[in-house]
């Protein structure tokens, strides 16, 4: 997916991961002057008008990792989301936050607060700024399958590859998509459309 | 958005419309060749004659026998369809009423096309796509089939319906290869709606500022916004969504405009 952002700055907040990095690289590669922020990075980031943020959730790095949100994750979004200027904020976080898996209970919660702060933010930050996120399913990374309990009832029956996450985050980041605001794409195979086993 | 459809042959009904003729454009523009259908021939034709290597195609969407023929005539041209587009779609205009004097005519005509017609379209089409092992349908909802209105009863419910039935083919049609998913526009400016929503000064109207508070964004959305959210769903590049109901409305069904 190719999109323009020639001239506009990107910043980039999430841990290390393969995912957060093909994101990062495909900003880039479409114009994107990337900058990943500091870790526990507060208040040094400024952005100028029509900048974008791309906040990548520990959550996406799928909980059968082990990898629970970071601690403070939404309030950390809430104020790098309210940097003045900002064009444009894109989420991404586990499909979990759509919808809740049994036992992972904690981790649902949270993730469904990211996707409910993602809509918030859209109605407090417009018209000026858009707010939207991705909700990523199972996915293949580093031959390993993030998430993969969530396949034998995805209705697309194999775990995405990082590209298809991309081009979701892509979309939302592209300026010429822009009738869009509060909302979740789900990029998840069908994951969280119904009962996709047979019975 | 850069996309290459580049041979892909897209069947998108209701092509006459605002909505239709502008995605027809931005698709063809994109390489797609587009076959235009809609039950007004002649605006059919309008749409499809700029259009490279596009064909035009008569269509009442409640006759399974014109969507059989319009098939037929598409596969004998191209001998494939990629990508369905069921677009075409009505609402009431006449008869702004409660459930309680919604004439049955009327619940037969609007549920007859936007549902209905959706469900024979697509009975139609998805062989071809079955048949090759690939193909992408994107259903045409909208907001009110997500946050209810007063005054359209059939049109709610027939939305409602398309988004189920999206989800409802996402997962039927995913392990043959086909992606299903749906989009909702919000508020549109259309030719059709601009003099709802503006005065002769060409400010909004009064009752529209109101309703404009509820939207994030704060303007209603322009067909060329709503087409490049279709393009996306149609990208081959976005190849893991499916069963999805996208929003295109200005952040309208976010939450509540406090």
């Amino acid at each position: 997916m190719n999109i323009d952002l020639a001239g506009r700055n990107v910043l980039v907040d999430g841990s290390d991961g393969v995912l957060i990095a093909a994101i990062a690289l495909a900003l880039a590669d479409n114009g994107g002057a990337v900058r990943r922020i500091a870790p526990r990075a507060q208040a040094d980031i400024t952005a100028d008008d029509g900048s974008l943020l791309i906040f990548v959730s520990d959550g996406a790095a799928g909980a059968d990792t082990g990898t629970e949100g970071r601690t403070g994750e939404a309030d950390r979004l809430e104020l790098l989301a309210r940097t003045p200027g900002l064009g444009r904020v894109v989420t991404v976080f586990s499909a979990a936050g759509i919808v809740p898996i049994r036992g992972l209970a904690r981790f649902s919660a949270e993730q469904a607060g990211l996707a409910s702060l993602t809509r918030t933010l859209a109605m407090e930050l417009g018209p000026h700024t858009r707010v939207n996120g991705v909700a990523v399913g199972a996915y293949e990374a580093g031959g390993a399958v993030v998430m993969s309990r969530l396949l034998s009832h995805a209705a697309v029956k194999r775990p995405a590859g990082l590209a298809e996450i991309v081009a979701a985050v892509m979309c939302l980041a592209d300026p010429d998509n822009s009738y869009m605001t509060g909302h979740v794409l789900a990029v998840d195979g069908g994951w969280s459309a119904g009962y996709a086993r047979n019975f | 958005m850069r996309v290459d459809l580049t041979g892909q042959v897209v069947f998108l009904t209701g092509a006459a419309g605002g909505i239709g003729s502008a995605t027809a454009r931005r698709l063809a523009a994109c390489g797609a060749r587009v076959v235009a259908a809609d039950i007004n021939l002649a605006g059919a034709d309008q749409v499809a004659v700029g259009l490279p290597d596009a064909m035009s195609v008569a269509l009442d969407v409640r006759s399974s026998e014109q969507a059989r023929r319009a098939v037929d005539a598409v596969l004998e041209r191209y001998g494939r369809i990629d990508v369905l587009i069921n677009n075409a779609g009505v609402n009431t205009f006449k008869d702004r009423v409660d459930i309680d004097a919604f004439p049955e005519a009327e619940w037969d005509r609007v549920v007859g096309i936007d549902l209905d017609g959706l469900f024979v379209v697509s009975r139609a089409v998805v062989p071809a796509m079955v048949a090759r092992g690939s193909g992408r349908v994107v259903n045409i909802a909208s907001v009110v089939g997500v946050t209810a209105m007063r005054l359209q009863s059939a049109f709610v419910a027939a939305k409602a319906g398309v988004i189920h039935l999206t989800r409802s083919m996402a997962l039927e049609l995913g392990p043959k290869g086909i992606l299903v998913n749906a989009l909702a526009p919000g508020s549109v400016l259309t030719e059709g709606t601009k003099a709802l929503f503006y005065g002769d000064d060409g400010t909004f109207r009064a009752q529209m500022a109101g309703f404009m508070e509820h939207v994030p964004l704060g303007r209603p959305g322009h067909v060329e916004e709503i087409a490049e959210a279709i393009l996306f769903l149609c990208a081959p590049q976005n190849s893991y969504m499916s069963g999805h109901l996208m929003m295109v409305d200005g952040g309208w069904t976010a939450g509540f405009m406090l």
